[in-house]
């Protein structure tokens, strides 16, 4: 495994995430507008894969689509052989709460749980970690992997910024999720904390999750493994990096 | 360690305590409506049932010549008679401090221990066994000012008086409050009623039956026969009284009625504010909402998270009302029920399935209120709820309501009352429920006013039938002209009307006879009845066998319409009468009205009257209780023996306290619904408050004033609560008109006098509106208390 995460395609047969002729489109009182008009792709196991593209490219859009927040109007989902795209509203709910982990930008912590609260609510809810005692054991375990052990019994109002995303990130993880989409996870972060979120992010790389990063930062996107560029609803560009020097070239080649 | 989903129930509960209070208050208060009403009626009709059952009650009597407790015996052999007993009744007075009298009733009873018939449940003391002791109803000891051991002076008919010895009460369940029915009961032996003037025989024979021939109806031909049987004994029967509804059941029936409607009412309507409420915390937690689905909470289990927060409302709801309910049963039984309809509670407790109601009212109403928020709010998609789109339907299209306002010129609607007006267009349903809170409650408060005044104005109507102070009825009959003679001679005398009182029966086509009918005779051209004819006309002053019925005659002979003949005996003579009118009842019973002039002709009394009717000059209650001791001295100086006297304040104050048990629970359920409104509108504009901080932070932000969000925050109250007042304002006329006339019907078997209540409905809308300026100052308050920041920030 590379430190860009790139040990995703060796060892592994088949890909996590295939998705085929992927359409999503939006009623609006002008008339459909399409916000994805097409995409193919595949994520393989060990990714760190970087959606990158404007405010309104489709990014959000896709992530929506890959952790079962939103449907798609045409095209297949296929996560871990589940076609996601045939499945009702309650089974994609059950899925996304065993095998997916989801950090917004607006971290989406639920206010009256404490922070540890906040970790235990998807084994809760999955029903997987045994009695409550033992689910806070291990929120206070995954808390403390994000160096915020100490912040554990406090409400998310009472920490910073950046120690509520890693509240999340450790949330998105509570359940050993296969793999984490992150929608602009460092927006509402100062550039030394989204550094070391991303940080963390690497880690968990590392340790062999695959994530899928939607982010308007180039700089963190120089840093990954592969980098999709969407452009109006499509993929325009799909770089697999074998170095941060690849990386800061392509980020280059995009601003100019 | 609980289940972190409980962390999240028990801290919704607990950080927003106002909205828990604010929606376990909504509950409570239908449970308390309900479970008051329903403990209250419980109570009243278990005691009132136990009393009359223990009272084995007569359900005929049959007046004849004196008989022996042998004949009773005989009669009992009669099919269908379960019990026959011998009683003799005369009428007494009791003079008391201050010089007035009071009325007894005093019935002779042959063996207390076996009565079998019309029993005395016994209370305290002994039962009377020498001919000077009479054991007092137990209402009668108040009444006559006496108390168990005294002697009370008994004033005969004849003027006599005799001393009795009061050794205990008893409880005679067939009467209201003495206060209503102007006379209290008292029991003595044979010998006390020889005493007295009666006899040691009895005159009448009272009967109960077969209880299925009750049920069905069915009591005549019992009647019949044993009548038949006591004239084969050689005595003639004089008249009979099939017993029908006493004053008494028709006062607990409509209290039931009412008590029965304005409960479940209000509890429609607290149910409506509870879904608003419910709707509301579901929508407001619309992103909470999605948060659970994102981290894989199932419809299912989400559902029960929020069905457990509305039966902890619930919960709440019943441990509020529940002690209140079953203490205000008991506080209305005790203060208000207990004395006027005069019954003898064996118990207070409030029997366990009303408590199981209360419960399940409590909980269903809640999970029922809250079923249809909950599963919409958690059949929300996971993006829907995350991005807050949440329940709103519709809300970014132009409704009809919208599109017809932005049609209006920009003068009618200046902008903070256009902005006002959207506002509450926004939340459609919620905005309806609220409405119809308000406007039911509206249109009921306005109702319940109008027939307090109705209750008002019916008893001015009964007094059109007794256009005088004082009435006094003598023992006899005595020329008109010596007898208003002698009346116009007393002292504050300013005019006197003779009326010849008497009784008499309808002969029935089947040959059956009606109950006995009070007759008054009237001198031509009477001017101390005012009638209201319903139907037909008056008497004319040349009218022969003409009558003219009130209302009370009509509901006991249903068939008789103006125009008809109809068979009247009077004085053992049977005559054919034509019936010329309708006129409206009195609360005094059934009435037949004649000229004078043919009643003496038929009771072989030409030219004499047993009554005059006095006007004084003195009006006030004082006044005329005074002229009423000044003129029975006076008759009794002159030698005429006076049975009993009667004042026109009194008889409006017995008419009063009838229906001060209705009206009592009237104002009780008026005050319900007001508070039921009130809550409806507060928790509305807390709602509507709660879900535009953020809002109310832009436009702050863009420049409005504090003044300017408050101006529109109190004119969206103000408008919800004109609107309501107009809608509520226009049902309130028919609503009022309906309650009045079934409330009349069930109390005295015809419509109360309709008033509607015009300054009440106007006074309504200005506390509507203070309500609404009040309910919207606390949200108008905390909009414009938080920096733009913190409501920018708004979670």
């Amino acid at each position: 495994m590379n430190e860009q995460g790139n040990g995703a395609r060796s060892g592994q047969n088949a890909p996590l995430i295939v998705v085929k002729g992927l359409q999503k489109a939006y009623r609006t009182p002008a008339g459909d507008f399409y916000a994805l008009k097409g995409i193919d792709l595949e994520i393989w196991p060990g990714e760190f894969v970087a959606l990158l593209g404007r405010s309104g490219a489709g990014k959000s859009t896709l992530i929506n689509m890959l952790t079962g927040i939103d449907r798609a109007t045409a095209g297949e989902i296929w996560i871990e052989g589940q076609a996601l795209h045939r499945m009702s509203e309650s089974k994609l709910t059950q899925w996304r709460g065993r095998r997916v982990g989801v950090v917004f930008q607006s971290f989406q912590l639920m206010p009256m749980l404490t922070c540890a609260q906040n970790v235990m609510l998807p084994m809760d809810f999955a029903k997987l970690y045994g009695s409550p005692r033992r689910q806070y054991a291990r929120a206070r375990e995954l808390l403390a992997l994000m160096e915020i052990g100490e912040q554990a019994d406090k409400l998310p109002a009472a920490v910073s910024g950046g120690q509520r995303q890693r509240v999340a990130i450790a949330r998105a993880l509570a359940n050993d999720p296969t793999f984490i989409a992150a929608d602009e996870p460092t927006g509402n972060l100062d550039s030394r904390t989204a550094d070391a979120v991303f940080a963390l992010f690497q880690q968990l790389v590392a340790a062999g999750k695959t994530i899928l990063m939607a982010t308007h930062d180039r700089e963190l996107a120089a840093r990954v493994s592969r980098v999709l560029h969407i452009e109006d609803g499509l993929i325009v560009e799909d770089r697999r990096l074998t170095s941060p020097v690849e990386g800061h070239n392509l980020v280059a080649e995009m601003e100019a | 360690m609980i289940r972190v989903r409980w962390y999240k129930v028990i801290s919704d509960l607990w950080s927003h305590r106002t909205r828990t209070l604010i929606v376990s208050l909504a509950v409570a208060v239908g449970v308390y409506a309900v479970g008051a009403i329903l403990a209250t009626q419980t109570l009243m009709l278990r005691e009132f049932h136990s009393d009359r059952d223990e009272a084995l009650l007569a359900d005929a009597i049959v007046y004849t010549q004196p008989f022996d407790a042998e004949l009773a015996e005989r009669v009992q052999e009669v099919p269908g008679v379960i019990a026959a007993e011998g009683r003799q009744t005369v009428r007494a007075r009791v003079p008391i401090a201050g010089g007035a009298r009071r009325s007894i009733e005093i019935v002779s009873i042959d063996d207390f221990a076996t009565m079998r018939v019309d029993r005395y449940p016994f209370i305290a003391g002994r039962w009377p066994n020498h001919k000077n002791e009479i054991m007092l109803e137990h209402m009668g000891l108040g009444y006559l000012e006496a108390a168990i051991g005294d002697t009370i002076t008994i004033e005969l008919a004849d003027g006599a008086e005799k001393q009795f010895v009061v050794t205990g009460i008893m409880h005679d369940p067939r009467y209201p409050s003495p206060e209503i029915t102007g006379f209290t009961v008292g029991a003595v032996t044979p010998d006390g009623m020889t005493y007295v003037g009666g006899g040691p025989l009895f005159t009448e024979m009272r009967l109960r039956v077969d209880r299925s021939q009750v049920a069905q109806g069915n009591i005549k031909p019992i009647v019949d026969a044993v009548e038949e049987r006591i004239e084969k004994s050689g005595r003639t029967v004089v008249g009979r009284t099939i017993v029908g509804k006493a004053i008494i059941e028709s006062i607990v029936n409509t209290a039931v009625m009412i008590l029965s409607f304005f409960g479940w009412i209000i509890l429609l309507l607290s149910a409506f504010l509870v879904i608003n409420t419910i709707s509301a915390l579901i929508a407001q937690q619309i992103n909470q909402i999605g948060i659970m689905k994102l981290v894989g909470a199932s419809r299912r289990q989400m559902f029960v998270m929020y069905l457990s927060l509305v039966l902890v409302f619930g919960v709440m709801a019943f441990s509020m009302a529940i002690p209140l309910a079953t203490w205000t049963a008991r506080y209305l039984m005790t203060n208000l029920i207990q004395d006027l309809v005069n019954l003898r509670p064996d118990s207070l407790d409030v029997p366990l399935w009303v408590y199981g109601v209360m419960v399940a009212i409590g909980v269903f109403i809640p999970v029922l209120a809250g079923l249809f928020p909950v599963l919409q709010g958690t059949r929300v998609t996971t993006y829907a709820a995350l991005n807050e789109l949440g329940m709103q339907t519709g809300a970014s299209s132009a409704g009809l309501f919208e599109r017809l306002l932005a049609r209006l010129p920009r003068r009618w609607l200046q902008r903070p009352l256009l902005l006002a007006v959207r506002n509450t267009l926004r939340h459609k349903g919620r905005l309806l429920r609220t409405m119809i809170v308000m406007i039911l409650g509206t249109s009921l408060f306005i109702a319940v006013i109008s027939v307090r005044i109705s209750v008002n104005t019916t008893q001015e109507d009964f007094l059109r039938y007794h256009q005088y102070d004082v009435q006094v009825q003598f023992q006899e009959s005595h020329r008109i002209a010596r007898l208003e003679s002698a009346t116009l001679a007393a002292p504050g005398v300013v005019g006197v009307e003779s009326w010849a009182l008497g009784g008499a029966t309808r002969v029935r086509a089947d040959g059956g006879e009606s109950n006995r009918y009070q007759v008054i005779a009237l001198p031509e051209g009477s001017t101390m009845v005012d009638p209201i004819v319903q139907a037909g006309r008056w008497l004319a002053p040349d009218d022969e066998y003409a009558v003219v019925l009130n209302a009370s005659v009509v509901q006991d002979e249903p068939d008789v319409r103006v125009g008809d003949r109809i068979t009247l005996k009077m004085n053992e003579r049977e005559r054919a009468w034509q019936v010329v009118g309708i006129v409206g009842a009195d609360a005094q019973g059934p009435k037949l009205y004649m000229n004078q002039g043919v009643f003496g002709y038929e009771n072989r009394a030409p030219g004499r009257a047993n009554s005059v009717q006095v006007i004084t000059e003195a009006h006030d209650l004082l006044g005329q209780k005074t002229m009423e001791s000044l003129l029975l001295q006076h008759f009794e100086k002159l030698g005429y023996a006076v049975r009993t006297t009667r004042t026109t304040q009194t008889l409006n104050a017995q008419n009063g306290l009838m229906f001060d048990v209705i009206v009592g629970f009237l104002i009780l359920n008026a005050v319900l619904l007001g508070l039921v409104g009130s809550l409806g509108l507060s928790t509305t504009m807390g709602i509507n408050m709660l879900e535009r901080i953020r809002e109310i932070g832009v436009l702050r932000a863009i420049g409005a004033s504090n003044g300017a969000i408050r101006r529109i925050v109190l004119l969206e109250g103000l408008v919800i609560a004109t609107l309501s007042w107009v809608i509520g304002f226009a049902l309130s006329y028919p609503v009022a008109q309906v309650m009045s006339e079934q409330i009349g019907v069930a109390l005295l078997d015809t419509p109360l006098s309709f008033t509607y209540a015009l300054p009440a409905a106007i006074a309504w809308f200005f506390v509507l509106l203070a309500l609404a300026v009040a309910a919207s100052l606390g949200p108008a308050r905390n909009a414009v208390r938080l920096t733009i920041r913190e409501v920018l920030a708004y979670e």
